[in-house]
């Protein structure tokens, strides 16, 4: 189990030991302008021309890594913390990149651990920020335009927390990110905390399939009610259920 | 009394006197003043409901119950439909035979093939939502095996007893009964019953328990007095408190809930 005040204690030494970090407290992130952020809000079409700036590379896959709990007093709400310069004052092409979310939540459950990764992988929901993958492998592209606008941390950030609260809605209570950029030491780090979180979700995830398990013995097909000669039958139970919900939330 | 004991199944290999083990306990439950919940879930014969001396309830068994909801999906009329989602939960509730002191309900002989999974998803939640509102001890006689019980009552139990007799291969039945609750059923606690024992246990037996990993929850001695009485079909409501049977059980039920 990883212990997040441990976590917390060696990010802040590293951060004042780097010396060059910012820190954004925000209570609701201002809205940028020229940032369109949402579910597929461009087609996410990044040709090598329009790459200004790489955030890793495959040689330096990015970190990003989450860390949940159910106690949300130890996560600062809506802040996010850079750890090293901000993205107009890099002076190498492919920086080595990292992210850790800080989120709590008590009502997640074992399939929305996997829907918040998908949910931070842009593919088109940053109009101009693309998760470049190749295998397991992967790292941000910026277009040139963004560059031009002088895109922040701050941003990228922000829009990833506005992207996870649109889709977890009143699941998430709080949420925190520490990005952290050209740092060997916090980034291994980070490998590590990811390492042990993973092997949580897949415990977690272990659970889910033993419940499943638990679920078949309804079932003489293993749920493949495709080739159930009862299927038809089934579907019509299925909306009396329906009917008997529907009349329940009535009732409420 | 431990209120977190609400759901007991017993089960077993076939013969080992599940029936009036579960029919004992039960009386132990109503000496509490509890008004247990009693679910018969032989398929083939209601011996349960035969000891408490109840009539035919093969028109209010949950297979029943069933086989109509599955007929009106065959007919697929949606007034029928709608009929059966306003009226489940009093359909399933008249089913409970209730007399003062407990209530049965009967699962009944499946006899349509198939799995009709969605007419167990429909059974379960309404059973699960009447039974627990209206009862604190529900007990299940699960001659049927586990894998019935999570189909057409419930898929969670407190606590799984499991009966066997003095003898190597029940034992080894246990073994599997335990392998297969952790497949199909989620309980909190299983302990082993050892019933008709005979005699002293020896090594070789208790080492085969040891290595269930079943912990033994219970012993109930062989009863001459149970047995004259099965034999001449006497009621069993004649057996006397101080009979090793009724003796045996109630410290069972001790152990069970705290009562001591």
């Amino acid at each position: 189990m990883v212990n997040l005040q441990e976590i917390r204690t060696f990010i802040e030494e590293q951060k004042l030991k780097n010396g060059i970090y910012s820190v954004w407290n925000e209570r609701k992130p201002e809205k940028v302008e020229f940032l369109k952020v949402g579910k597929r809000v461009w087609d996410g079409v990044m040709l090598k021309e329009d790459v200004g700036f790489e955030l890793g590379s495959p040689d330096f896959p990015m970190v990003k890594t989450f860390l949940t709990q159910t106690e949300s007093s130890s996560i600062h709400n809506m802040r996010i913390t850079l750890i090293g310069q901000d993205i107009p004052d890099i002076l190498e092409t492919n920086p080595e990149f990292g992210i850790l979310f800080l989120i709590s939540s008590s009502s997640l459950s074992p399939s929305d651990y996997r829907k918040l990764e998908r949910t931070t992988i842009l593919s088109n929901s940053i109009e101009g920020v693309f998760e470049k993958q190749v295998g397991r492998k992967s790292w941000y592209q910026i277009s040139t335009e963004l560059l031009k606008r002088k895109l922040s941390f701050y941003h990228i950030g922000s829009a990833l927390i506005q992207l996870i609260k649109q889709e977890f809605h009143e699941k998430i209570d709080a949420i925190e990110e520490i990005i952290v950029v050209n740092n060997n030491l916090l980034l291994d780090y980070f490998r590590e905390i990811h390492k042990v979180s993973r092997i949580e979700s897949i415990k977690r995830f272990q659970e889910k399939i033993k419940t499943i398990q638990k679920l078949r013995p309804d079932c003489d097909f293993e749920n493949e009610c495709n080739v159930c000669d009862n299927r038809e039958i089934c579907d019509q139970i299925r909306d009396v259920i329906a009917k008997r919900n529907e009349m329940r939330r009535m009732k409420k | 009394m431990k209120k977190n004991i609400r759901t007991i199944a017993v089960t077993g290999k076939g013969g080992v006197g599940k029936t009036l083990f579960t029919y004992f306990l039960s009386k132990q439950l109503i000496e509490l003043g509890i008004h247990p919940l009693l679910i018969d879930a032989d398929p083939t014969m209601s011996h349960l409901q035969n000891l408490l001396n109840l009539t035919d309830s093969s028109n209010t068994s949950i297979e029943s119950i069933r086989k109509r909801i599955i007929k009106v999906a065959i007919q697929g009329e949606e007034v029928e439909k709608q009929r059966i989602a306003e009226n489940i939960v009093s359909i399933i509730s008249q089913s409970i035979i209730k007399t003062e002191q407990f209530s049965l309900l009967v699962m009944g002989q499946p006899e349509k093939k198939g799995c009709f999974c969605a007419s167990n998803a429909l059974l379960r939640d309404v059973i699960s939502n009447v039974i627990s509102q209206d009862y604190d001890v529900i007990l299940i006689d699960a001659e049927a095996g586990l894998e019935q019980i999570h189909r057409q009552v419930m898929g969670e139990i407190d606590y799984l007893i499991i009966l066997s007799d003095y003898s190597m291969r029940s034992v080894e039945t246990a073994n599997s009964i335990a392998n297969s609750a952790d497949k199909f059923i989620d309980y909190r606690k299983i302990g082993l019953v050892i019933n008709k024992k005979m005699a002293e246990f020896d090594n070789k037996f208790l080492a085969k328990i040891e290595e269930t990993g079943i912990p033994i929850l219970g012993e109930v001695p062989f009863d001459e007095s149970l047995m004259k009485a099965e034999q001449s079909g006497e009621s069993l409501n004649l057996l006397k408190n101080n009979s090793p049977t009724v003796k045996a059980i109630k410290n069972i039920v001790h152990n069970l809930f705290d009562t001591a």
